[in-house]
């Protein structure tokens, strides 16, 4: 806020108390910086120890508040996917199911919010306004009558039934989405129209490719959703072949008293569990906190 | 006869011709199809059903449901103490959450968007990611740190001369334990979001301010503040609806029972306990319906009450 009644004093005078003001205006960003940086490192922390408690060897005693173990080694690990514990299995589940789900639903919100925002047709605000009335619903109310549709539809133990809720359950994606479609100019439509180009090329070679910034934070909430989801998998799956990451985790969790590794490897297979989004969000960063910062601000 | 019967038959089928020669008279259905054929089948019609099955109890796995009327919400509102604890419990979660989030997350925002910082990105991104975690990650990071024998916290505390606490086994740490997790998660995010409304507040307005002498605390304090009060209003009705949606966290720190003397209970916990312990689908259902309700009333409360001191500043 003060930056611009100091970059003018910068750039226009040089006498002995601008300079001082230079030299204070140094001394701040030392301090604000420094301050910022400590404050970062407190939050940071206690993670690095987490992470570098997995990385400890099986029997080294390790102090809990400093992230260097005590002897580096990668049992936890190995153990993590060994026969024992197979996270292996969990991860390739939860990946498998987290593509299939946001693959396929922001499929579905892409189309449905193309059309919602740039093509009339009758029961077009009808349809919209059962989207945002379902929308205030919330998993409370939803999760046991959703739990006995599958079980009457026999999905339960289903990957379909953990798949096909997310492409329908949405609605929040439909909403954003056809926001963004909002954007692109009817113009440019109605003259690919005049054009000859039909309603499929006018979605694949002009609202797809305008429409990235959209579909990527669509992806993106839909495959961290995905990912980091327990209560569904966990009442929806029984199967232990067919069990996902989170909910083994947690499992796992609750099983400790008997199994001295338990533990550790519970606490493995939860960084693992983290570099996902972590990723998601070093990759999507740019354009995603702008975007819902946007979204709420306006 | 047959001239009267033909025209029917011919006019209808020329205008569903009429409707499939037009492409863009059909293709929109096409489109909207992938989305509302799942969305009617497994969110709308679930929610029609759950309005019945909240007046039912079915008996067992069985399948089959009897009509009980307000036989489920009665119990639930007198005589569930679970569902008392449960809401103290949300009550207690919710306004520490609020209070030691918000003014923290206040004052880091202001920090990080001070002019004499450097490298901005880089804090605001470290202090946003726990917010992206799993929650169960953030149960079992918050395991970790609580542990009586091995933990962050009990190995601080000792190497401070204090006590080795057993953060797990006291009814009265609980909340606090998870108010702590909860801060971590979730302050630096709302840190972000009153970043992002700052951005919205005009240069002019501040610089108006500097020339009038105004400190820096007195900016923050009666400038930026109340023109935050959208974004806190934002941030306040989210974080209450998400805290009653409470379940990871506590269900893979505390494990099912709750924590000790059932200090972890939360709304969540009870209907998953109810539904998938006691297969008591109904009784489930009918909380759900209740914990919608409660969302309802402390959204339109918190409207009400920004809009409010709103039209105070204003006046």
């Amino acid at each position: 806020m003060t930056t611009s009644a100091v970059t003018r004093y910068t750039t226009s005078g040089r006498g002995p108390d601008v300079r001082a003001k230079i030299g204070l205006f140094r001394l701040r960003a030392i301090l604000t910086t420094t301050l910022a940086a400590i404050l970062a490192l407190i939050f940071i922390w206690p993670f690095l120890c987490i992470v570098g408690s997995t990385f400890n060897k099986i029997d080294a005693v390790m102090n809990p508040l400093t992230p260097i173990p005590a002897q580096f080694s990668t049992q936890f690990y190995q153990l993590m996917v060994s026969e024992k514990y197979h996270f292996q299995d969990y991860i390739l589940n939860s990946v498998w199911i987290a593509v299939a789900t946001t693959a396929l639903s922001t499929l579905a919100c892409t189309l449905s919010g193309y059309a919602l925002a740039k093509l009339r047709f009758p029961g077009r605000d009808l349809l919209f306004s059962f989207i945002i009335a379902v929308m205030l619903l919330p998993t409370a109310t939803m999760l046991v009558p959703q739990f006995i549709v599958m079980r009457d539809l026999k999905l339960v133990n289903t990957y379909w039934g953990l798949i096909l809720p997310g492409v329908g359950g949405g609605a929040f994606g439909i909403f954003l989405m056809r926001q963004f479609m909002l954007n692109i100019p009817t113009e440019m439509l109605e003259a690919a129209r005049m054009d000859g180009a039909n309603e499929f090329d006018l979605f694949f070679k002009i609202v797809l490719p305008n429409a990235q910034a959209g579909i990527g934070v669509i992806a993106t909430l839909s495959l961290r959703g995905s990912w980091n989801s327990l209560l569904w998998p966990q009442v929806l799956i029984s199967d232990v072949k067919k069990r996902l990451l989170m909910p083994a985790i947690a499992n796992l969790n609750q099983q400790q008293v008997a199994d001295v590794f338990a533990l550790p490897v519970v606490r493995t297979a939860a960084i693992v569990a983290a570099m996902v989004p972590l990723a998601l969000y070093a990759y999507s960063q740019r354009y995603f906190v702008s975007t819902l910062a946007g979204a709420i601000k306006g | 006869m047959t001239s009267i019967a033909v025209p029917g038959p011919t006019k209808k089928r020329s205008s569903i011709q009429r409707f499939f020669s037009d492409q863009t008279k059909w293709t929109p259905y096409l489109f909207v199809a992938p989305f509302f054929i799942t969305f009617a089948i497994f969110t709308l019609y679930p929610m029609l059903r759950a309005v019945v099955m909240g007046f039912q109890e079915s008996l067992g796995y069985s399948g089959k449901w009897d009509w009980v009327g307000l036989a489920n919400y009665r119990e639930a509102l007198t005589n569930d103490p679970r569902m008392g604890v449960a809401f103290k419990n949300f009550i207690y979660y919710t306004l520490g959450s609020l209070a030691t989030q918000l003014p923290c997350a206040f004052l880091l925002a202001l920090l990080l968007t001070s002019p004499a910082l450097k490298g901005k990105g880089l804090w605001r991104t470290l202090f946003f990611i726990p917010s992206v975690l799993p929650g169960v990650t953030m149960g079992v990071v918050g395991g970790w740190f609580f542990s009586k024998t091995h933990g962050f916290a009990n190995a601080l505390l000792v190497s401070l001369g204090g006590p080795r606490i057993d953060w797990g086994g006291y009814a009265q740490y609980i909340i606090p334990t998870l108010l702590v997790i909860a801060f971590w998660q979730w302050m630096g995010n709302h840190a972000v979001f009153l970043i992002a409304g700052m951005s919205g507040i005009g240069d002019e307005i501040i610089e108006a301010a500097i020339v009038d002498g105004a400190s820096a605390w007195q900016r923050a304090r009666y400038i930026i503040l109340p023109l935050l009060k959208p974004v806190f209003a934002y941030i306040s009705i989210t974080a209450a609806a998400g805290s009653l949606m409470n379940f990871e966290v506590p269900y893979v720190f505390l494990g099912t029972g709750g924590g000790a003397r059932g200090k972890g209970w939360f709304f969540m916990t009870h209907i998953q306990q109810m539904a998938f312990g006691q297969f008591r689908m109904g009784y489930a259902t009918a909380i759900g319906w209740l914990v919608f309700f409660i969302a309802v009333i402390i959204t339109v409360l918190q409207l009400r009450l920004y809009e409010f001191r709103l039209g105070k500043e204003e006046a």
